[in-house]
């Protein structure tokens, strides 16, 4: 069982270090370092008096919550890192050292998907509490713990995000050459689209369960724009854990059959 | 059921239209053998089946007994030091066999000490705790041999390990290998130089375009490559002279004079033969020779020498 633990460890170190430390990183931190600057400026326009408030702080976080964060942080930093966990090491040719190790395939993408959810969750969580920091420490500082509750949620539904996401990029990963470009119009196609469309379909998508679960659009909002369309938490919550489950474990199959020496 | 490590039979591998390897047999035993081939001869294809990380279109590879594809188990018995000189390159020395170690399944304090042994057994102890990305050649080509040598597997598959090996790491890691079969353990090396392979093992297997050519002692496939014409190129000022009266041996098939280069090229099929007579007989007849080189010492020309 120790040693379970320490080759896990290991698997997710390995990934880890091949993930984090590449240029992706610089490009993804810049993304997410966007909202908490779009914050700040809105934060010195109202305390300067250039700008009028047209929205309260707690208005705007939940505005960027659903935009900057849910529908497009959480899809870039998966979408960058989640395809990346075998194309990287077939791009960098390391895919050989672990592979021939005796651990099964499963435990190695297990590792590697650990260490995405380390970096996704790292990349996100700051860039939210640096918003959050920003825009609710205004007026001394009072709603800062007043709104955690909210926060908290708000986390909780971008790590179930970040978790779906990456399962799902990390099979087009495995199973694909161009996963970029795939993961991009699934991000800016199947994702965008089909969530507004009425009927079932949309609950083909992960976003619609993200979007119920989420603090940020009331009950009633969510029934005005679509009429008993919104899920229920648990419905949610277990369609997230199956669609995370399945593309999981159809990136298993794919790592287990495919030759990637034959892309190296 | 053989008593053999490595067992190929009739393997056929493919890459799109292009066959990588074609029907090949074999068997390896305890011992170091060279698999010994040009670039593009199917060598790495062969050593990555033997590892598993191909699977063969047709045919079966076995090691140990049992079907290496997907299954991981046996990659506790064997080692592999890839082509690629390619790493985590941000690691340091110490770390990547560190963290390879503990994939085998060590424990961290055993992971640490087989580190430090191999390192130092590949002298390299003092760029331990350098980053890999500041290692030269030679140095990267020996911290990729040591992850293979890590968990002191009975099979060792080397492809091209002495690539970019500067004279002193050269010599050292042929004396390994040898000392590696000499401990019973069955290493392949693959190399494109013959004369590099023949300072590791007598026993080669000759491959080319993905066929096995010859398999055995080195000794009988060189007498196989000796009895080919064998070209020897010699710059000289006076090479008329000389074409004239190397012309003369028995042994010497042709000459043919190349005056662009004021140089002779001849062609023998005692190779030997000619290079021992040669520095007498140049002395004898005040010959000058400014370049003495033989274009067959380049793999290739063999091979094709051999298919013919």
């Amino acid at each position: 069982m120790k040693a379970f633990w320490m080759e896990l460890q290991t698997t997710t170190e390995l990934a880890f270090e091949q993930l984090f430390w590449s240029r992706k990183t610089l490009f993804v931190e810049i993304l997410a370092l966007l909202p908490p600057a779009i914050a700040l400026f809105w934060r010195i326009g109202i305390s300067s008096g250039i700008a009028r408030p047209l929205v309260s702080a707690g208005g705007l976080f939940s505005a960027m919550m659903t935009t900057a964060y849910l529908q497009f942080l959480v899809l870039m930093v998966s979408l960058f890192y989640g395809t990346a966990l075998i194309a990287d090491e077939v791009e960098n040719k390391t895919l050989t050292y672990i592979t021939t190790r005796p651990v099964p395939k499963w435990f190695l993408l297990l590792g590697k998907y650990l260490a995405y959810l380390l970096i996704g969750t790292g990349i996100t969580f700051h860039s939210i509490f640096l918003t959050y920091l920003v825009l609710f420490s205004m007026d001394g500082g009072s709603r800062l713990l007043q709104e955690i509750p909210v926060l908290f949620k708000d986390l909780c539904v971008v790590f179930l995000g970040v978790l779906a996401y990456g399962a799902i990029f990390c099979f087009l990963g495995t199973a694909t050459k161009r996963p970029l470009v795939i993961g991009l119009t699934f991000c800016a196609g199947w994702e965008s689209l089909i969530t507004y469309l009425p009927g079932v379909t949309r609950k083909l998508t992960v976003m619609h369960f993200l979007q119920s679960l989420f603090p940020h659009i009331s009950g009633q909002e969510v029934a005005l724009l679509f009429p008993n369309q919104s899920a229920g938490i648990g419905e949610s919550i277990a369609m997230i854990l199956f669609y995370t489950a399945l593309f999981f474990s159809l990136s298993l199959v794919v790592f287990n059959r495919r030759q990637y020496l034959f892309d190296q | 059921m053989t008593d053999g490590i490595v067992t190929i039979d009739k393997v056929s591998k493919w890459y799109g239209q292009v066959i990588g390897l074609n029907e090949v047999s074999l068997e390896l035993r305890p011992g170091v053998v060279g698999l010994l081939g040009p670039n593009g001869s199917g060598k790495s294809t062969l050593m990555k089946l033997i590892t598993g990380q191909l699977r063969p279109d047709k045919g079966s590879v076995q090691v140990f007994g049992q079907a290496i594809w997907n299954n991981y188990p046996l990659y506790r018995r064997m080692g592999f030091c890839p082509e690629q000189d390619a790493f985590y390159e941000r690691m340091t020395g110490k770390q990547f066999l560190v963290s390879l170690a503990l994939l085998q399944g060590v424990g961290r304090s055993r992971a640490v000490s087989k580190a430090e042994e191999i390192l130092e057994r590949l002298f390299l102890s003092e760029a331990a705790d350098k980053k890999i990305a500041g290692y030269s050649k030679g140095m990267r080509q020996r911290v990729k041999l040591g992850q293979a040598l890590l968990h002191d597997p009975e099979l060792l598959l080397l492809d091209e390990p002495l690539t970019g090996m500067d004279p002193f790491g050269r010599t050292k890691t042929i004396r390994l290998i040898r000392e590696l079969g000499r401990q019973g353990k069955m290493v392949l090396v693959s190399s494109h130089i013959l004369h590099e392979v023949e300072l590791m093992t007598h026993e080669i297997l000759l491959i080319h375009q993905g066929r096995i050519l010859a398999e055995g002692n080195i000794h009988t496939i060189r007498e196989l490559i000796d009895r080919h014409p064998h070209r020897i190129f010699l710059r000289c000022p006076e090479y008329r002279r000389l074409a004239a009266r190397v012309l003369a041996f028995e042994d010497i098939i042709s000459a043919r004079l190349i005056p662009e280069e004021q140089a002779l090229e001849v062609e023998t099929r005692q190779p030997d033969r000619f290079y021992s007579r040669l520095p007498s007989f140049l002395e004898e007849h005040d010959f000058t020779v400014e370049e003495l080189s033989s274009p067959d010492d380049n793999l290739q020309s063999v091979f094709e020498y051999l298919v013919k």
